[in-house]
């Protein structure tokens, strides 16, 4: 039983909401939920991971507002690609 | 032969290059991911709602449509290869099917878990255009006290009758009642079970709850355990049946429709109990009982997997006609009808008949659509297995955030989604059901209003309740259900398994 790997995951939506509430934005947000996730499952490449989350999370972001109009919380990024 | 006019028209509205475009899609996305390990239909329907927010109805119910067979068939498809089944319905197709799997007969396997879920798809879908209808025109006759008896039923066969223990499935179904309370009261206003907090004035929402339950749960359960997604059994030799293939396989198919659909239309839920009876009926019937169990005989994966989704496609007809969720799929459909405003039951079947033949159609069209695109495109889901377990999980929970996101985006969804997912990991420890406590939510609020109908028409007066012949024919089957495990054990279904 690994209630570390737990608390972390339980952290890392802790700290998606927390983004999300203070206006960060929905890539940021879900890039942090990816990294934390992943490293409770045993990763540590930090910098790759983050990489990847960021890239999905851009992706998602792209598919689901512009594609499928659906409003998603916007940082200073999300104003950027507009 | 009215149906067959109204299904004929549905079928000219599904057949737009659009809606076509639409059911494809759903297929693709409901198959990717259905695929992923853990997740079962139930999930998928979920975290795919956001997709479908912005179409009209009966576009973003045909591309439910192909979701729904999608999901279903990504199951089988984790459970023949990586002997993880998504849900407990896909566990005795997971029995034979990750052994023929295992002995490089993986192809064929899912090949016939394919074509036995089309032609089980096909009948049933037949089976709800004929039965609906009917069970409608038998609900207009239900006064509330009877559909109140009903939903009791629905109840104790949801939790109680086909689990593994009664109280824990009742316990499971009593937390999602209590959250089904909770929110503006529709008949006085009032808010109940809110603790001052605006934020849940709205109530809970069904796919935050089994988002919460199923997905995150499940990540939590999995990462404590340190469990990697189980090893994936390349996939081997050919893709196709041979001809002593189709030979042992047609009959299990029709066998395991006959098995699925009557259940799955009763208003029981489960689609284990038909999964399991199709099972051991093929064992006994087999001609080559030396397979199964060691190289893995194919008509255990044939006859299951054709019961489960003609059970799975039987649990419309009391969605549609009556408006009874009798699964946790059931319950997130009518969640999502319930975000265009519908109501299924008879209501909808009479005001608003084109959209049900419509979607009724759709189900033939993304049941075509899903052989003809995912036979050719295996390949392609079984890569989506080889992403590693850190990555998979990472991408599923952002996914099930991303759900909470769309519909709401306030914090207060995301922390409710957060406590189910503390919730389900802790049911999940120990070995409690979630599925009642999604369909105690949905039909929880439900039961209530009937019930206050009833007692509003007879002033107060409870005996209302059992006056009416059938609803006491409904509360006496539901007191039978609920004895029935303690008399009869349902171990038996466990020991045939080997």
């Amino acid at each position: 039983m690994d209630w570390a790997a737990v608390i972390t995951i339980l952290a890392g939506f802790l700290a998606l909401t927390a983004c999300i509430a203070l206006g960060a934005g929905f890539i940021p947000a879900m890039t942090v939920l990816f990294v934390v996730t992943a490293s409770a499952f045993g990763r540590r490449a930090f910098l790759a991971d983050a990489g990847i989350g960021f890239a999905l999370a851009t992706l998602t972001y792209l598919l689901f507002s512009k594609l499928l109009a659906l409003s998603l919380p916007r940082g200073p990024l999300e104003h950027l690609i507009g | 032969m009215d149906s067959f006019y109204d299904l004929l028209q549905g079928f000219y509205t599904a057949l737009t290059p659009a809606k076509l475009l639409y059911a494809s899609l759903g297929v693709l996305l409901g198959t990717a991911v259905g695929v992923l390990p853990g997740i079962g239909p139930a999930v998928t329907v979920a975290l795919l709602l956001p997709v479908t927010f912005k179409l009209d109805p009966s576009g973003s119910l045909i591309m439910f449509a192909g979701i729904y067979y999608g999901a279903m068939y990504g199951g089988s498809t984790t459970a023949i290869l990586i002997n993880t089944p998504g849900e407990s319905a896909s566990m005795a197709t997971s029995l034979e099917g990750s052994l023929m799997a295992k002995s490089g007969r993986a192809g064929p396997a899912l090949a016939t878990a394919a074509i036995g879920s089309f032609i089980a798809g096909t009948i049933a879908t037949a089976g709800i255009a004929f039965l609906a209808p009917w069970m409608v025109k038998l609900a207009l006759m239900f006064g509330p006290e009877d559909y109140f008896a009903l939903m009791v039923l629905a109840f104790i066969t949801v939790s109680a009758t086909f689990g593994e223990s009664p109280l824990r499935g009742l316990i499971s179904l009593f937390l999602g009642l209590a959250l089904g309370l909770m929110g503006i009261d529709k008949l006085t206003g009032q808010s109940r079970l809110t603790f001052g907090l605006p934020e849940l004035l709205d109530g809970v929402e069904v796919t935050t709850l089994a988002v919460g339950l199923f997905a995150i749960g499940e990540a939590l359960y999995v990462v404590s355990q340190h469990r990697s997604a189980g090893s994936l059994v390349p996939l081997k030799g050919s893709l196709w049946m041979t001809k002593d293939d189709w030979k042992r396989s047609w009959k299990p198919w029709l066998r395991g429709t006959f098995f699925g659909f009557p259940i799955g239309a009763l208003p029981a839920g489960g689609a284990e109990i038909p999964t399991f009876l199709s099972y051991s009926t093929e064992k006994k019937l087999s001609k080559h009982p030396e397979e199964w169990g060691t190289t893995g005989a194919i008509e255990g994966v044939a006859g299951p997997e054709a019961a489960n989704n003609a059970s799975v496609a039987g649990t419309l007809v009391p969605l549609l006609s009556l408006g009874l969720p009798t699964s946790a799929t059931a319950a997130i459909l009518l969640a999502a009808f319930q975000q265009f405003g519908l109501n299924p039951g008879p209501l909808l079947f009479a005001e608003n008949a084109p959209l049900v033949w419509t979607l009724i159609a759709s189900l033939f069209i993304a049941n075509v659509m899903l052989v003809i695109l995912n036979l050719p495109l295996v390949g392609l889901w079984v890569q989506l297995l080889k992403i590693p377990t850190p990555w998979l999980y990472a991408g599923i929970l952002m996914f099930a955030a991303m759900g909470s996101i769309a519909t709401k985006g306030s914090v207060a969804e995301l922390l409710m989604l957060i406590a189910f997912g503390i919730i389900g990991f802790l049911m999940r420890l120990h070995d409690y059901p979630v599925a009642p406590m999604v369909v105690g939510l949905i039909l929880g609020p439900m039961a209530e209003s009937q019930l206050r109908r009833a007692l509003q028409i007879s002033v107060g007066d409870p005996l209302v309740l059992v006056q009416s012949p059938i609803a006491v024919v409904f509360l006496l089957i539901a007191a039978v259900a609920l004895l029935a495990p303690f008399l009869i054990s349902t171990k038996k279904f466990a020991q045939n398994e080997d």
